[in-house]
């Protein structure tokens, strides 16, 4: 067999270079979203890997810590299974090097750990360098390992470590790196302080000493971990929430489990939309060679022989596209990392850490098996058809129509799908998390590809009846002919359609998206500028605690340009298995404080003395997803034991997607003995200058303090621009997915011109000029691209429904109305006219070059 | 060898039913060369076609060495037209793709027969036509009377027992008809093979030993032209 396709394949693939590299090509660019996308899924979900983690269970509550006396009363327990407990405190504070930058804190008893699990080993370095300043410093200092950057700021020499205004000493003794850039340290050990225990919990935890972050749990071999997590449950109740790593890891994470599903989609979407491609191409390949397969059959080439040559034949430019694609898809993924990256850090809380942006050895076979795959399952029925046919009819000059039968499957096909997706959308609160609506979305893009061959045929005819009234030979030749050939086109049609349509809902969602959370910004909250220590408030995960000193300081500098100003304290707490945003905020009086327009501020003023006694309002999305109704309690774990919250109410907040519950501040630094904010909001007087306010903030307040003024309309700038970078991988899918769709526009408009060859030539003979020739083409690239941006702007908005009531709904509890986004639609449809118009011009200069003889001559 | 018997074909052209054989009953041995001629649409192709096993009459039974064609599968079938039966058509006889050595070769290839050797064997029927310097073209790169002479080189390949061929030489130049026309006829001389040739041209019809005359689907007449 190989010796027989290396004479027929070979030579076809030799004599059809054009057609083989663009069936190569689309699966190359499917390959290559998918390499993408995995590698960087992969990436994530190594960034979320705990980079600190040391057992198996871990104990946290937040930002409230762990206290000692939980601690010792887990030690003095001796559960069975332990084998080792490691406290740890982690925490932000500023280095008071020139210019002042945020590092992080560590201190942690590694004690026995197993070496494989320690943070020490491969790929982790620790040297001692002791400098002479350094050691006479260790005599009234605290001894710390740094990073690179800070070990080369401070040049051996001491420095402070500052949070909210307290300060310790500290003497370098020694440089932390990492060798493996994989390392799950690797990333922040730049900007890591390693001090001891005692002068990291007073630093970070001043009012509460000997808090540890956390408590890691290392067991004994063979322990259960769910037996020992229940036991240290019964004994952390209302203190502090047990998981083991992954748990921890996949809570933290799943801020992203949207984005990772959204990039597998994405990538298997790409080698779909290739899939269909290919069929199309290699389909209509096998009705431009029925002729070789009449001569082939009438040689004595079996069925299966026949089959088999188209079946090897897509299987090496299958393969041929998936060696392209590898390369591609790694050049993709770098070119979108950086940007992301930061993005990422940002939702995840921390930077992303250990993040290797490479093509692991399973997924370029992944790759190559899913491009070989899809090129023979696209090759499966043109080959099987091909193979059917008897001899003689393909040898007749006029194949046969698509059969009746087929048209009836595909529509059944399309209908049992559409009905899945009904059904998977309708039950998806029964079905495991995101798997309804993120299925439904995945199933109707399918069925909606399957879908477009027969609209097209069914536009096609009734465009064709329209045809006579058409003015101009060049358009009704152009409409008649797509009507003809609605199977070929339809693919085409929708492989741009489908592009359209994601271009059009990524462009609506984030629209709408921004707009309501923009418009909230700035009415409901409205604030002119946002203080933050150690990064800019758009910067969140590097920032550290703040003084709430600062605030007097912000009123003696404005003065009477000050409207209103607010402190507060921003804290992740686990409810019930899901992370929500707990917001202590100093609401102050009406002449001083927080603005009434403020909704939770109106709200806690109706009753403040109970919002001063420990009760909270909660924001929409928080009532609507963990399902609690104003006037029920929730409960947080505390320093000292459980907490019963009472909720007063509700307000809009688009904060967090699983929820925002506001305290009040005063309860909240009694109740988890933190006195510490992270942010300040000041509003200005109407009549104030707000760049003079700025400068007087700036210049004002004690550098020492790392302190970041950022105006409102910056901060929403920074936003729009993470928003943006995040869609990267968005857009740069969606890119491929049109240069795949116009690769169909080139491939179909080239049989087209094929197939009519004869056709051409007679208008050629009867009269028509090159000119009119190619008009006839190009009209019907044009028409492909009209019709595809026309499907791309209906489906669009559909897409962005879906997004915005179902799986926004799903994910966030957010509700905005949507908003069409008219000028990237009809950038889009424009696009998607022009780029078709474009790329039919070789076919249609081919056309033109047809010599009138050769082509009548034809049949 | 070759024998139609009562041979029916119908086939249906959207709602019309199309008698292209009418009750044809013909036989042909080893040895004879026998022309088919008529009009167009007389179903003189379709005649062909039913001897050489790529269409199967709607009734009646056409038979290669007393085998009923129809009753064989069609893997059978197919191994019979790479093996013992070659087809000459008026067009489409080469693959475009295929140099003319590997459209020589094309049989012995889907036989499972090794490329150089079938490179060889194809070589040397190509060398019997004339066209042993052609083995490295593409048809494109060849007049109409080559690529059927190739063709023909490709049912020497075989050593076919039986050669049909559909206007073999209705696309061709005098010159180049009479080169197929004397290469068919001393094909058929050597004895060991039949030779049916359909054909609308009377002088072509003449070179061979009997000439078939049909006329709407039903043989008119059978007749031996005289040879010179």
């Amino acid at each position: 067999m190989f010796s027989l396709w290396r004479s027929l394949g070979v030579g076809y693939l030799r004599r059809r270079p054009l057609r083989s590299v663009l069936v190569a090509f689309s699966i190359a660019l499917g390959v290559a979203t998918l390499v993408a996308t995995q590698s960087l899924r992969r990436g994530i979900v190594q960034g979320k890997r705990d980079p600190f983690s040391l057992g198996e269970l871990i104990i946290t509550n937040g930002r409230a810590g762990i206290p000692s006396a939980l601690e010792n009363r887990i030690r003095e327990a001796a559960i069975p299974g332990i084998k080792s407990i490691h406290p740890l405190v982690i925490g932000r504070a500023l280095a008071e090097t020139s210019p002042p930058r945020s590092v992080m804190i560590v201190a942690m008893d590694v004690g026995d750990a197993d070496p494989a699990r320690s943070l020490a080993g491969d790929g982790l370095e620790v040297r001692l360098t002791p400098s002479a300043e350094g050691i006479l410093g260790l005599l009234s200092g605290t001894p710390a390992v740094v990073g690179n950057a800070l070990a080369e700021s401070v040049a051996g020499k001491p420095f402070h470590l500052r949070v909210a205004g307290r300060r310790i000493r500290c003497s370098p003794v020694g440089r932390i790196t990492t060798t493996d850039p994989s390392h799950r340290l690797a990333g922040i050990t730049d900007s890591l302080v390693v001090i001891p225990r005692a002068q990291a919990s007073s630093l970070l935890y001043p009012d509460k000493p000997g808090t540890a972050s956390r408590l890691d749990i290392r067991l004994a071999e063979g322990a259960l971990a769910g037996e020992v997590a229940e036991g240290l449950r019964t004994l952390s109740e209302g203190l502090a929430h047990v998981r083991t790593t992954a748990e921890e890891e996949s809570l933290v994470g799943d801020v992203t489990t949207g984005m990772e599903l959204g990039f597998t989609i994405g990538g298997i979407g790409s080698l779909v939309v290739g899939l269909f491609l290919v069929y199309n191409a290699l389909a209509v390949s096998v009705a431009e060679r029925r002729k070789d397969m009449g001569i082939f059959r009438s040689c004595g080439a079996t069925r299966g022989q026949l089959a088999g040559l188209f079946l090897i034949e897509a299987g090496i430019l299958g393969l041929a596209g998936s060696i392209m694609g590898i390369p591609l898809g790694m050049a993709l993924a770098a070119a979108v990392s950086g940007p992301m990256s930061q993005a990422l850090g940002e939702a995840l809380g921390r930077p992303l850490v250990g993040t290797a942006w490479v093509v692991h050895p399973g997924l370029a076979i992944a790759a190559i098996v899913g491009g070989v795959g899809t090129a023979i399952l696209a090759a499966l029925i043109p080959a099987v058809e091909a193979s059917r046919e008897e001899p003689v009819e393909s040898l007749r000059p006029n194949p046969g129509r698509a059969s009746s039968a087929r048209l009836w499957l595909q529509l059944a096909a399309v209908v049992t799908l559409l009905a899945f997706m009904a059904g998977l959308v309708g039950l998806r609160h029964l079905l495991p998390p995101r798997w309804g609506s993120f299925g439904g979305m995945a199933v109707l893009l399918v069925a909606a590809l399957l879908a477009t061959p027969l609209i097209a045929r069914v536009v096609g005819k009734l465009a064709g009846s329209l045809a006579a009234l058409i003015p101009g030979v060049g358009f009704r030749l152009a409409v008649e002919n797509l009507a003809r050939a609605g199977g070929r086109t339809g693919l085409v049609v929708a492989a741009l359609g489908s592009t359209g349509a994601l271009v059009v809902q990524t462009s609506g969602f984030l629209l709408t998206t921004q707009s309501a959370v923009f418009t909230w910004v700035e009415t409901r909250v409205g604030a002119d500028m946002f203080i933050t220590s150690g990064s800019a408030f758009s910067s969140y995960v590097n920032s550290v605690s703040m003084d709430p000193g600062v605030i007097p300081r912000v009123r003696e500098l404005l003065g009477s340009d000050l409207r209103a100003v607010l402190g507060a304290r921003l804290s992740r707490v686990d409810h019930q298995g899901n992370i929500v945003y707990l917001l202590a905020a100093e609401l102050g009086d009406k002449d001083s404080g927080a603005p009434d327009h403020l909704d939770f501020v109106r709200e806690a003023r109706r009753d403040p003395e109970t919002f001063r006694r420990g009760a909270a309002l909660a924001s929409d999305n928080f009532v609507l997803r963990q399902g609690i109704r104003p006037g029920e309690s929730v409960t947080l774990a505390g320093p000292e034991g459980p907490l019963s919250i009472p909720i007063l109410g509700s307000y809009t907040d688009y904060t967090w997607k699983d929820g925002t519950i506001v305290v009040d501040r005063e309860w909240y630094s009694s109740h988890f003995k933190d006195n510490q904010i992270d942010i300040i909001d000041i509003w200005l007087q109407p009549s104030a200058d707000r760049n003079a306010c700025l400068a007087r903030l700036r210049a004002g307040l004690d550098p020492a303090d790392g302190l970041f003024v950022m105006p409102c309309d910056t901060l929403l700038d920074e936003v729009r621009k993470q928003l943006f970078r995040v869609n990267n991988l968005a857009y740069a899918q969606q890119a491929i997915l049109g240069l795949v769709a116009l690769l169909g526009v080139v491939t179909s408009l080239t049989i087209s011109v094929l197939e009519r060859r004869r056709e051409l030539g007679l208008l050629r003979a009867v009269g028509a000029t090159r000119l009119q020739i190619m008009s006839s083409v190009l009209a019907e690239a044009m028409l492909m691209g009209l019709a595809g941006g026309m499907l791309g702007l209906a489906a669009g908005w559909a897409l962005e429904w879906y997004a915005l009531e179902v799986m926004l709904w799903d994910e966030a509890g957010f509700r905005f109305p949507l908003l069409f986004p008219w000028v990237q639609a009809l950038a889009m449809l424009g696009s998607s006219v022009a780029l078709a118009t474009l790329v039919g011009l070789w076919p249609a200069w081919r056309a033109a070059c047809l010599e009138i003889p050769e082509a009548v001559a034809a049949e | 060898m070759l024998e139609l018997r009562n041979a029916v074909r119908h086939y249906h052209q959207g709602t019309r039913i199309v008698e292209a054989v009418r009750g044809v009953s013909l036989s042909v041995e080893k040895g004879e060369f026998v022309s088919i001629m008529g009009p167009s649409g007389s179903g003189k192709s379709t005649i062909m076609h039913l001897m050489a096993g790529l269409d199967s009459p709607t009734s009646g039974q056409a038979l290669f060495m007393g085998r009923d064609l129809a009753a064989m599968r069609d893997r059978e079938r197919a191994i019979l037209r790479r093996t013992r039966l070659a087809v000459v058509f008026q067009f489409f006889n080469l693959v475009p793709t295929l140099l003319a050595s590997d459209n020589v070769a094309l049989p012995l290839l889907l036989g499972g027969t090794p490329r150089p050797v079938a490179r060889g064997k194809a070589a040397e029927a190509l060398a019997r036509v004339g066209l042993a310097d052609r083995a490295g073209h593409y048809p494109d790169e060849m007049s109409g009377g080559e690529m059927q002479r190739v063709a023909l080189a490709r049912a020497l390949v075989l050593d076919a027992e039986a050669i049909l061929c559909d206007e073999p030489t209705g696309n061709l130049d005098s010159a180049s008809s009479t080169q197929v026309l004397d290469l068919l006829r001393s094909l058929a001389d050597d004895g060991s093979r039949a030779v049916v040739m359909v054909t609308h041209d009377s002088a072509a019809g003449a070179r061979g030993d009997r000439l078939v005359r049909i006329r709407d689907g039903k043989i008119e007449s059978i007749e031996r032209p005289s040879r010179a």
